[in-house]
């Protein structure tokens, strides 16, 4: 897709900016008519939490532990 | 002449990063989701393994369930980084989670009943395809595989 110079300058600095760069390229998609690429892209990040989320509580289910919530992963350190 | 070279240089540069710059996070994306998934299973194939008898239940539930649990953890974490475009963060993640999985492969499979230890190290070892892959994605070197000598089962 041809894009303008000052299309490409945006787009670069959102792919090198940080943090939620992803949301910023999925809004991006969303405004140049990609609708399907963005929802793609969300729908991937959603899914793979769930899927996380699954995991775990199957296991701590298993250790009579309660289930935990998104809230409760919010921390991102190992 | 200069100028416009320079100018056309950006231009290309510009495009590139266009052009790989979200297709580099999709692919990463789509990694991250099959690994998701993909654990989701292993999970269930080694319950299963434990419950016809390839270890003790007591086994599963002291090592096998807490890693899995670590397991889901850190992919919520990688998938976390991911989101906020902090590679280095998810490389991090990545590496713990193969860490956890040759923890796996090394020391819990071996002790596994002949009979299952091959379908659990298939299902384990998918695990850590991905994960290669997506270290692969995120532009991270892949470290050389180590694979502890099985005896490998011809019972399937």
């Amino acid at each position: 897709m041809p894009i303008s110079e000052q299309q490409g300058a945006w787009l670069g600095a959102l792919i090198t900016a940080a943090p939620g760069i992803v949301m910023q390229i999925i809004e991006y998609l969303r405004s140049r008519g990609h609708d399907a690429a963005a929802d793609d892209l969300s729908i991937k990040f959603a899914s793979a939490k769930a899927s996380y989320l699954t995991v775990i509580n199957i296991s701590r289910e298993e250790r009579g532990l309660p289930p935990l919530t998104p809230a409760d992963l919010a921390d991102p350190t190992p | 002449m200069r100028r416009r070279l320079s100018a056309a240089l950006v231009a290309l540069m510009l495009i590139a990063t266009w052009g790989c710059g979200p297709k580099v996070i999709k692919t990463a994306a789509t990694l991250n989701d099959q690994f998701a998934k993909a654990l989701v299973t292993t999970q269930s194939v080694v319950k299963q393994a434990y419950t016809n008898g390839a270890g003790s239940m007591e086994d599963y539930l002291t090592v096998w369930s807490p890693m899995f649990e670590k397991l889901g953890r850190i992919g919520y974490s990688m998938t976390t980084a991911l989101e906020a475009g902090n590679n280095a963060s998810a490389i991090v993640q990545v590496v713990a989670a193969l860490a956890v999985v040759d923890t796996l492969i090394a020391v819990e499979i071996p002790k596994l009943s002949a009979n299952q230890r091959t379908i659990v190290l298939v299902a384990v070892n998918m695990l850590k395809g991905v994960l290669l892959t997506v270290a692969g994605a995120l532009g991270e070197p892949l470290p050389e595989p180590v694979y502890p000598a099985l005896e490998v089962s011809h019972a399937y």
